[in-house]
């Protein structure tokens, strides 16, 4: 039975008997509106009068609501039990948006309104002709048309459980509530239309049976020419009371032609700017979900990968250690020797790798709290002095008269400092001064400065130095890991620092600027 | 005392190496593979020490430990290439004493051991006595400040202070985990006011570290508070 149902023709057919039965069910809900009205005017004379070509069919009004309802249902159903096909044809892509369909249907109750205004006119100024008749007789089935279409189109999209999703509206308003600035806007429009929209659609129905069947707006070309005058007066004071009727109910914009365009318009251009916007939003959340997908996959990456150097790493150690402690002599001794040094430096490597691409990452969890930055530059200094004397270098420290407080995170701030110390204790010209300088600057804000004179000639700037372990296009010449200066750059900026490289002739000087504590 | 030290990971070679160091040391050794090896070795053996990884298949060390803990005290140290801070914190919380990460320094990790036995054996894990504390002994963990006779032990070895390095600890030990700054501390051991003082204070602290820790970098007792300045950490 359900496949029987499935059939297109079966469902062409259950379109047109909704529609036959649309037009009765019309007729008589207009009759009995006729009938209502002329009981409360109480024209007692009504009641045997014959009406045109309508009363014939009264007595069917519940038949033909019964047939509309069977009909229609049983479309709606057809459609809900099709199986939705793979590919959908283009014609019907084209319904896939419920905004859309209402846009169709408002075109083409337009285009009713414009025949309407046209069967007008052309009955005043030329004689009414066949081919319009048949026009006049098909709006209404274009109307009734785009009305299943619409409905269908919502059962199918419920059906597949995509209505959520391609209802916009919905989607806007919840990325714009109502009550923000373009929410509130859209809000207006929004109501404004479909408040036109009934409004339209109210009159143009009326104005659809009126026309069909020609009963209260008479007009010469129609009416029967067996009327006696006084039928054609009833009618008129019909006609004024009815008007009289809606502009009591109905605000004064009544007209067809103010109403119809401007909801349209208004419709269109709020689904189209509703669309974009939400296209812009998807677009930039998605965006930026990459962008934050693609970190997380970078730096789970590095995790792993040194999660997984490391346990090889342990054995290369642990064994070489025990090759240390073998007698061993002449080249076995060096070749051990090399070993040791270069597996150090993996470990090393390794430990910086996964700080770097932490800090590089932003990955680091900053709690930030009131530091005494004297005594933690005190501190720092005080813990390399013993490396400095090692390579004959005279750490010169100076710093204000009265403690420097600042708001950053001691740990990390500790790591910057460990960092930028070692590595002058590490490449500074041995024999000489190392200079580390706490001061306040200009506008009050804390500075630390660090400067040495380089052992090996610096022929890059100080942008290049931070950034050449990750270009690799350096040879390397020092014993240093060649990421202490970006991971401590990375960290300072983190933290809401300023840092700085300035490397002149041999003079190599490192500053990082603080913002002062805001408490103090 | 021979101690039975119990070594538990994946990596045939780390076990290798492993038995290797802790035979040199003289302690006993016995293997396992994975978590499920270690739990049924502390059932029907008797262990005094477990080295343990965390990534092994079937039991992981960390749920090894768990298990372990119900029903013994044996001191436990975790092995592992995960470094990351919450990888230790799950570590110590879940029950391990200490936790080591791969690649180790071998000379430390037997520090380590060596420091742990000790310990466990002296806190009355195996011998079952605590000495009562006496007036003028201070004590952390395995850190003993013995005022009486000016001596200073880790872990049973005397460490040799200067007396400025002395005054330093004693200092601090008198106030466990109480923290107190560079100037504090210059004033209280210096006898003099305090005026940019935390670079020398800074330099001594560091001298101390390397003399009683373990691995001054990661120290475990006398504790670097950036900023703000050292306390001793107390351990019961």
């Amino acid at each position: 039975m359900i496949k029987i149902l499935c059939f297109p023709l079966t469902k062409l057919f259950l379109f047109f008997g909704g529609f036959v039965s649309a037009v009765f069910v019309l007729r008589s809900i207009h009759l009995i509106f006729d009938r209502a009205l002329a009981f409360a005017l109480d024209f007692d004379s009504i009641i045997g009068r014959p009406i045109y070509a309508g009363v014939f069919f009264g007595q069917g009004f519940w038949l033909f609501t019964l047939l509309f309802c069977l009909c229609v249902g049983l479309l709606l159903f057809s459609v809900w039990s099709t199986k939705p096909s793979k590919q959908k044809p283009l014609p019907l892509a084209l319904w896939r948006d419920i905004d859309f369909a209402l846009l169709a249907l408002l075109a083409v109750l337009v285009a009713l309104a414009s025949f309407y205004g046209l069967r007008v006119y052309a009955a005043q100024l030329f004689h009414v002709t066949l081919w319009q008749l048949y026009i006049i007789l098909g709006l209404p089935l274009l109307t009734y048309t785009a009305a299943i279409f619409a409905v269908t189109e919502f059962v199918a999209r419920v059906r597949d459980k995509d209505l959520l999703r391609t209802l916009y509206w919905v989607r806007f308003f919840r990325l714009y509530p109502p009550w923000s600035p373009l929410g509130f806007l859209l809000s207006l429009l929004l109501l404004g239309s479909l408040y036109l929209l009934v409004e339209t659609m109210r009159e143009i129905v009326w104005q659809a049976t009126a026309l069909v069947f020609s009963t209260f707006w008479p007009d010469p070309g129609w009416i029967d020419p067996a009327a006696s005058p006084m039928d054609l007066a009833f009618f008129d004071e019909i006609r004024r009371t009815e008007t009289t009727l809606r502009t009591l109910v109905l605000p004064p914009i009544v007209s067809v032609y103010l109403l119809l365009p401007f909801s349209l318009l208004t419709l269109i251009s709020s689904t189209y700017f509703v669309t974009f916007a939400l296209n812009l939003s998807g677009k930039y959340a998605e965006a930026s979900a990459e962008k934050i997908r693609a970190e997380q996959f970078k730096s789970e990456l590095i995790t792993n990968v040194s999660h997984d150097i490391r346990t090889p790493l342990t054995s290369v150690i642990n064994y070489v250690d025990l090759l240390k402690k073998l007698p061993l002599e002449g080249d076995a001794a060096d070749y051990v020797s090399v070993l040791d040094r270069k597996s150090e430096r993996l470990k090393m490597l390794i430990d910086d790798l996964m700080d770097a691409s932490k800090a590089g990452t932003g990955n680091v969890k900053l709690e930030p709290e009131s530091v005494n930055l004297s005594e933690l530059v005190g501190q720092a200094v005080g813990e390399f002095e013993d490396q400095f004397a090692s390579r004959n270098l005279a750490l010169v420290f100076t710093q204000p008269e009265d403690p420097i407080h600042i708001r950053a995170d001691s740990r990390h701030l500790w790591r910057v400092l460990e960092n930028l110390l070692s590595n002058a204790s590490k490449y500074a010209l041995s024999g000489t001064r190392v200079f580390a300088e706490l001061s306040l600057d200009s506008d009050g804000r804390p500075r630390f400065a660090l400067k040495n004179t380089s052992q090996a000639p610096l022929d890059l700037s100080g942008d290049t130095l931070v950034e050449q372990f990750i270009r690799g296009d350096r040879a390397r010449q020092s014993e240093g890991s060649g990421l202490g200066l970006y991971i401590a750059k990375n960290l300072a900026e983190l933290m809401d620092g300023r840092f700085e490289i300035q490397v002149t002739g041999d003079l190599f000087s490192v500053e990082i600027g603080f913002s002062a504590d805001k408490e103090g | 005392m021979d101690y039975t030290v119990l070594i538990c990971d994946d990596d045939a070679d780390i076990l290798a190496a492993l038995e290797i160091y802790l035979r040199q040391e003289g302690y006993e050794v016995i293997r396992g593979k994975t978590g499920l090896d270690a739990v049924e070795a502390v059932r029907n053996q008797t262990v005094h020490l477990i080295l343990l990884d965390v990534m092994m298949p079937v039991m992981d060390g960390i749920t090894a430990a768990v298990k372990i803990r119900e029903s013994s005290n044996v001191p436990i140290l975790f092995l592992s290439a995960k470094s990351e801070d919450t990888d230790r914190v799950l570590g110590l919380n879940m029950g391990g004493d200490d936790y080591v990460t791969k690649p180790f320094n071998p000379v430390e990790l037997m520090a380590r051991v060596k420091a742990a036995l000790r310990r466990y054996s002296r806190l009355g894990g195996l011998e079952g006595a605590q000495a009562p504390p006496d007036a003028g002994v201070y004590q952390t963990g395995g850190l003993i400040l013995d005022d009486n006779h000016k001596r200073v032990t880790v872990d049973g070895e005397e460490a040799a202070l200067t007396a400025l390095e002395y005054n330093i600890l004693k200092f601090l030990m008198m106030n466990l985990e109480r923290v107190f700054s560079s100037a504090q501390i210059y004033e209280a051991v210096w006898g003099e006011p305090a005026f940019h003082v935390s670079r020398t204070v800074s330099v001594h602290i560091r001298h101390i570290r390397e003399k009683i820790e373990i691995n001054p970098k990661e120290p475990q007792y006398l504790k670097v508070i950036y900023g703000l300045g050292y306390k001793v950490a107390r351990y019961d």
